[in-house]
């Protein structure tokens, strides 16, 4: 009787770290009727380990659903030498390594199944187990009683595995970190009123006043605003000081707090000022538990951040620039047609140092950028624009569909970092209709739908255990906030002066938002700590082994010492569900008709040149096409024109994201 | 304002954790006006340096590369490279922090920059610089081994492979 046939996979440990690697006994699994030896033999001969096991070979689905199950799936999962599955649909046979390991930091044991399939014309040597990270590829390995990971590069080919020098890491529970930036809102206009016990908040007692009338803070916000509040940066500087800011600053003092209901009377920035009757509804704040049951439930099951401060005094697109990039690149007003040009016909909006997507990309980490467009109506398709996709290297055609998170998120899900943005409504008449942003022109039930809806996949998925999620708002929107925004560490990245307006030095935080950080590792309760967007690329990189992007990131707190020891087995899985929209579909009056032109600035314009970005991306990229594209959206004057030709493009998007 | 010269170091080894300028440690042709410190960026794995410097290649400044460096046996060019600089552009030195399992190291490194065919090519040397194979030795005090990782690149980019301790 002839015996078995060999088999041979050779291991060279270039990290010096493998001190022992020992066949785990009873571990072999191989296709029934195949003749096989155990145990494996293993010898070292300096770096390299050669391990032959003994036996004939057949290919079998019960062997590869047995390593499937063992290993963990597809993330824990490799072959150096495959064709293109990411698990194996059929093996040989496999078997579990222990593998010891010793580092400067501390030990570690650890199991590895080591499998052989067969592709093309060669028999491969799959591995698998907790420690495999196919990401990168690598092995993650608990040391030092799991305080530590040790992180080993993997290569190899079809029976010969290298693990090169290995690097040591700090261990965290937090694999898939996500964010859900909403509009428009402060800490107190949502959470004052919440009767969280321990939070910094408005009360009653606090008032602003104008033209001699005091206008102090009440409890019970109106669903919608009658006119959208002015916040752009000198609007911005009124509401904190009363006072304007000088030309080229610094920015005015003392900062009181005093100035919103005066600029809500008086600003048109944004459009008319209120009549007069409204104007204390800029001091109002929802009645949390009753008005916003979703966040309710979740800033009193999870960690509310009650000071967690926009990153700049200023409106939507320099903070949202903030929570990509820990810089606005001197940005500090929305944008003007003419800034827009030149930045999205060359390739987007780019920043010194790069943002933190190109950061995950230049680390071979994985992210993903979804959108709300849940609700489908007139002017709605502009809305569907995530103002992410303004950022160089980042692709319209790349940003995914929110309806498509539940089930991508119990579908292997890879992506370290996602970023979700709302459906903003209907911008082209300016009433900011069914969007999800919580736009004040809006009411605050489509963002209440869209928290509950991004909670709850998360909440339910795999990647669970593994989260953290950030629920943060982009600014104030205009609305009165009581706590005084101090001193911040620029970003110091050599921020351009062309697009700096006012003159200011980003060494002030904008007005305090709201902010939510959702986790099985985080406690119920109020956390004090000082924040901006920063802290979410702080964050991030900390948990992601990334460097800072500028010294705003380098400075700001992060949020992992929030983290717990243990995982919490109390979290709800469901939420309330949201309160009705009040306002009825006839009481949107149109802000604007579609024959009004399109404005200078705002979100409509931005809007706009991030579609004319993505249709030079979608051309054929020739100069000559590139200046009849430009040519085209010229011509584009109104907002009926802009809403069509939005609506054009976005059908190309369409097709694109369907064919990939 | 003097040109840009950017040079990439891609860390594929994951051990490269910093990299900061040698104050003082700038040589340029003389006449030629020049930024200090060169901006150095991070992004992931890509490390970013950008020297303001007008271009003019002297024999002053490969000389004083070459001395720096220690000659051939630890300078390497991806692209035009080969034996030492005749002349170079400018140099200067960067200091490289590795962290590994074993431990950490610091160590300088020169980079010059010349011209090569049609371009500017970048030199590096030092004495951690290995141009027999190619490759980087650093020496990791607290154990006495050695992180060697592979040097590949272009004119004006490098890539430091997966590494090995010896």
């Amino acid at each position: 009787m002839s015996s078995p046939s060999s088999n041979v996979l050779t291991i060279t440990d270039n990290s010096a770290t493998i001190t022992n690697m020992s066949y785990v006994e009873g571990s072999a699994n191989v296709t029934p009727k195949q003749s096989f030896n155990t145990p494996p033999s293993i010898q070292k001969n300096g770096k390299v380990f050669t391990i032959c096991f003994e036996c004939d070979r057949k290919g079998s689905s019960d062997v590869a659903q047995a390593f499937n199950s063992s290993s963990g799936g597809v993330a824990h999962e490799y072959a150096a030498y495959r064709v293109s599955d990411d698990v194996p649909d059929k093996l040989n046979f496999f078997f579990t390594l222990k593998l010891d390991f010793t580092t400067a930091q501390g030990s570690g044991s650890a199991t590895l199944n080591v499998g052989q399939g067969h592709t093309g014309t060669r028999n491969n040597w799959w591995i698998g187990g907790a420690i495999v990270d196919s990401s990168r590829p690598g092995l993650v390995v608990p040391v030092d009683n799991t305080a530590f990971n040790l992180n080993i590069p993997v290569s190899g080919d079809v029976s010969e595995y290298t693990f090169s020098a290995g690097t040591i890491s700090e261990a965290y529970p937090i694999k898939h970190i996500f964010v859900l930036m909403l509009e428009n809102h402060s800490f107190d206009n949502m959470l004052a009123m919440s009767g969280i016990p321990g939070i910094t908040h408005a009360t009653t007692a606090n008032s602003n006043s104008y033209n001699g009338q005091s206008y102090a803070v009440t409890k019970g916000a109106p669903p919608t605003m009658p006119t959208d509040p002015g916040h752009e940066f000198p609007d911005v500087a009124v509401q904190l000081t009363g006072q304007s800011y000088p030309p080229g600053g610094p920015y005015p003092s003392p900062i009181n707090n005093s100035g919103f209901a005066s600029n809500y009377a008086t600003t048109t920035t944004e459009g008319k000022a209120p009549d007069s009757g409204d104007i204390g509804k800029i001091m109002a704040c929802f009645d949390t538990p009753s008005q916003l049951p979703v966040l309710y439930s979740l800033a009193t099951q999870y960690t509310v951040c009650d000071q967690w401060f926009s990153s700049l005094p200023g409106p939507t697109w320099p903070n949202r620039f903030f929570v990509h990039g820990a810089s606005s690149n001197g940005l500090d007003h929305s944008p003007s047609t003419a800034e827009m040009m030149e930045w999205e016909t060359v390739a987007g909006f780019s920043y010194p140092n790069g943002s933190i997507f190109d950061a995950l990309k230049n680390d071979g980490t994985t992210f993903r950028l979804y959108n709300d467009k849940s609700y489908a109506a007139a002017g709605s398709v502009p809305g569907w624009i995530p103002q992410v996709s303004s950022l160089k290297g980042i692709y319209l055609t790349q940003v995914h569909d929110l309806a498509d998170f539940a089930a991508d998120l119990r579908n292997n899900f890879k992506a370290r970092y996602t970023f979700i943005e709302p459906g903003y409504g209907d911008v082209i008449t300016g009433t900011y209709a069914y969007g999800s942003s919580q736009h004040p022109m809006d009411d605050v039930y489509g963002g209440e739908k869209l928290i509950k809806q991004v909670y709850e996949a998360i909440r339910n998925s795999p990647v669970w255990e593994q989260s953290l999620l950030i629920i943060t708002y982009d600014e104030h929107g205009g609305f009165y906030d009581s706590v005084t925004p101090g001193e911040i560490v620029p970003p110091n990245d050599g921020s351009s002066t062309k697009l700096n307006q006012y003159g200011f030095r980003f060494d002030r935080l904008g007005v305090r938002v709201p902010a939510i950080v959702v986790s099985p590792w985080v406690n119920a309760g109020v956390d004090n700590t000082v924040y901006d967007h920063s802290s979410v690329l702080s964050t991030t990189e900390k948990l992601l082994g990334l460097m800072p992007l500028t010294d705003r990131d380098a400075a700001a707190n992060d949020l992992i010492h929030l983290l717990r020891s243990d995982a919490r087995t109390d979290c709800p899985t469901w939420l309330p569900d949201p309160v009705e929209p009040i306002m009825s579909k006839q009481a949107r009056e149109p802000v604007f008709s579609l024959q009004d032109p399109v404005p200078e600035h705002g979100f409509l314009p931005g809007v706009l040149h991030i579609v004319l970005k993505t249709e030079i991306e979608m051309s054929d990229g020739s100069a000559a096409t590139r200046e009849a594209l430009i040519a085209r959206f010229k011509l584009i004057q109104t907002r009926g024109q802009a809403d069509a030709y939005i609506r054009e493009v976005y059908t190309r998007v369409e097709a694109v994201r369907a064919a990939n | 304002m003097p040109s840009s010269n950017v040079i990439r170091f891609t860390d594929e080894s994951r051990t490269l954790t910093h990299i900061t300028f040698v104050p003082g440690s700038e040589v340029v042709t003389r006449n030629q006006d020049y930024l200090t410190p060169p901006k150095i960026t991070q992004s992931g794995r890509v490390f970013t340096i950008t020297f303001q410097a007008d271009r003019h290649n002297s024999a002053d400044v490969a000389e004083a590369f070459n001395t720096r460096s220690g000659g051939e046996a630890f300078e390497y060019a991806a692209d035009g490279g080969g034996g030492t600089p005749k002349e170079l552009n400018f140099c200067f030195s960067l200091e490289l922090t590795f962290n590994t399992a074993q431990g950490r190291a610091t160590e300088s490194l020169n980079v010059g920059q010349g011209h090569y065919a049609l371009t500017n090519n970048w030199w590096l040397g030092g004495w951690i610089v290995s141009s027999s194979d190619r490759s980087l030795k650093v020496p990791l005090a607290s154990t006495g081994q050695t992180l060697v990782l592979p040097l590949s690149g272009s004119n004006d980019s490098y890539t430091f492979g997966p590494g090995s301790i010896d």
